[in-house]
């Protein structure tokens, strides 16, 4: 218990390692390419404009309207199955580290972190971009997505602290966490509206991934997220807290033997 | 002060079959019975047995046996990479790993700017990444090839620098694995020295080689191990001639 603590706090004192991590992750991945980071993005804008010339029609929504709830959903939901999907093997991918040097599991949670905040802001550059070219003025109520990003990216890190020792003893369940995200993106309302009454309201309410996502896409499309939105992430992000600290306490020991 | 007590130290580690690593088949084992095929899943390996030493600062310590008898489980648990399963062990003092290559060389980034990771692994202060940075460049004598991708460098060029790197900071308790290579001819020399002068400045040393004559410069203290237990300890003359004169005759000890 003191030991999953200690873990978890190593993440302060030690953050230019994960820093330097990251920094070199994200060198890894644009290297050699001349707009480097912005390759992805521009893709996703691509997807995005497509879909809306397409679904706004189908969800009787205008181009702009429904351009900017789909691009807002799908930034999030990038930034969101990203951080889940790589939660699963920050310890995987740093076996060779593992096998030289005691590392904590928190300081390689925050490289991989780090790593899709800076990928997040690429993308939400590039998207901010095409909806001022389609017209979108943003109000005051913008400011909250600050405390909603925050809000993620604690959820990724301490999601993180729970999926990277599970994934390493049982190697199966990163792609059994890989199929269920699949699943979320089509339950969760990021292609299709929440307010138009078509799909059961429970896919909505008993959604996490809709809380999560709405903290930062309403003020976006100019609303305060509701209370209920704050109150449902705010608590899965305690719970998290619980479990990761009684997953590393139960694992931290085993990780060696477990690469 | 540096110290390291270890009292009935134990490690025995599982090695997952295939269907081991799955969280199906553990379920399905679950659900099934375990009485069915118990074990199936994994097979424990004792790889130390009550092992109980004690070192102060000063000691130079040696270990010897056959592979597998336990040396490098030794050092891995004294590094903090795996725990005892059984036993007490408590260690004072800030402990240098070096026995692993996978220090985080990454041979896409040249070779300067592969100086901090490695480093900032081995739990350096700024303070020592900064005279890193100056040192490391001259000792290795790469010349321009320190900005140089390390994917470009010769495997003598690259022993340079991983040897210049676990080299650049000091701590109170060193571990070595036979690993450290040195590169070249001419570089040897150079390396011979400054390891010597680590050596020198930090307070305790467990080394395991295959040279019983390094061994025998280096250390004050001298542990034979055999399959996972430590046979005994004690001066570096009298144990190796008992390792050696065991080995010889195809003697097994028994602890």
């Amino acid at each position: 218990m003191v030991g999953a603590l200690m873990d978890i706090g190593a993440v302060f004192g030690r953050w230019r390692t994960w820093f330097l991590m990251a920094s070199q992750d994200i060198r890894m991945r644009y290297r050699r390419s001349l707009i480097g980071p912005f390759w992805l993005s521009i893709s996703m804008a691509m997807t995005v404009v497509g879909m809306a010339l397409v679904f706004g029609n189908v969800f009787e929504r205008t181009f702009q309207e429904y351009l900017v709830f789909l691009s807002a959903g799908f930034l999030i939901w990038g930034f969101i199955s990203l951080m889940i999907n790589e939660g699963c093997t920050i310890l995987v991918e740093a076996e060779n580290h593992l096998r030289a040097v005691p590392l904590p599991v928190s300081v390689l949670a925050a490289r991989m972190v780090q790593r899709n905040v800076v990928i997040f802001l690429h993308n939400a550059v590039v998207i901010a971009a095409l909806v001022a070219i389609f017209g979108f003025t943003p109000t005051i109520n913008l400011l909250f997505v600050i405390p909603g990003v925050v809000l993620l990216t604690a959820f990724g890190f301490f999601l993180a602290l729970v999926l990277g020792p599970i994934c390493l003893r049982f190697r199966d369940v990163t792609q059994v966490v890989g199929s269920l995200l699949q699943l979320a993106f089509f339950l969760t309302p990021i292609i299709w509206m929440p307010d138009q009454g078509r799909v059961p309201e429970a896919f909505v309410t008993f959604n996490l991934f809709f809380h999560m996502i709405e903290l930062v896409r309403a003020p976006i499309q100019g609303a305060a997220p509701t209370t209920l939105n704050w109150l449902v992430v705010g608590g899965g992000l305690w719970v998290l807290m619980a479990l990761s600290v009684v997953t590393l306490a139960a694992a931290r020991k085993h990780i060696y033997t477990w690469l | 002060m540096a110290a390291i007590d270890l009292d009935a130290v134990s490690f025995s580690y599982p090695v997952y079959e295939v269907t081991g690593r799955s969280l199906k088949m553990t379920v399905m084992r679950q659900l099934v019975g375990s009485k069915i095929d118990l074990g199936v899943g994994s097979v424990e390996v004792a790889a130390l047995s009550e092992v109980s030493l004690q070192l102060r600062s000063g000691d130079r310590l040696g270990l010897v046996g056959r592979n597998g008898s336990g040396k490098s489980t030794l050092l891995r648990l004294l590094a903090g990479l795996a725990h005892p399963t059984r036993g007490r062990m408590h260690i004072d003092g800030r402990v240098l790993p070096l026995i692993d290559k996978g220090l985080g060389i990454n041979v896409e980034l040249t070779g300067f700017e592969n100086i901090e990771l490695p480093l900032r692994f081995l739990g350096a202060s700024d303070a020592e990444v900064r005279a890193a940075k100056r040192d490391v460049p001259d000792f290795t004598g790469l010349g321009p090839f320190i900005h140089m991708p390390v994917r470009t460098y010769s495997e003598g060029m690259r022993a340079r620098l991983a040897f210049a790197l676990c080299t650049a900071i000091t701590g109170d308790v060193l571990l070595l694995d036979e690993w450290l290579g040195t590169g070249d001819a001419d570089f040897y020399e150079r390396a011979q020295q400054r390891l010597k002068g680590m050596m020198s400045a930090t307070q305790i040393v467990v080394l395991a080689t295959h040279s019983t004559d390094l061994m025998r410069s280096i250390c004050n203290k001298v542990a034979w191990f055999d399959r996972g237990r430590l046979i005994v300890m004690g001066d570096p003359d009298a144990v190796i001639g008992m390792y050696l004169a065991a080995q010889q005759s195809g003697f097994e000890p028994v602890a």
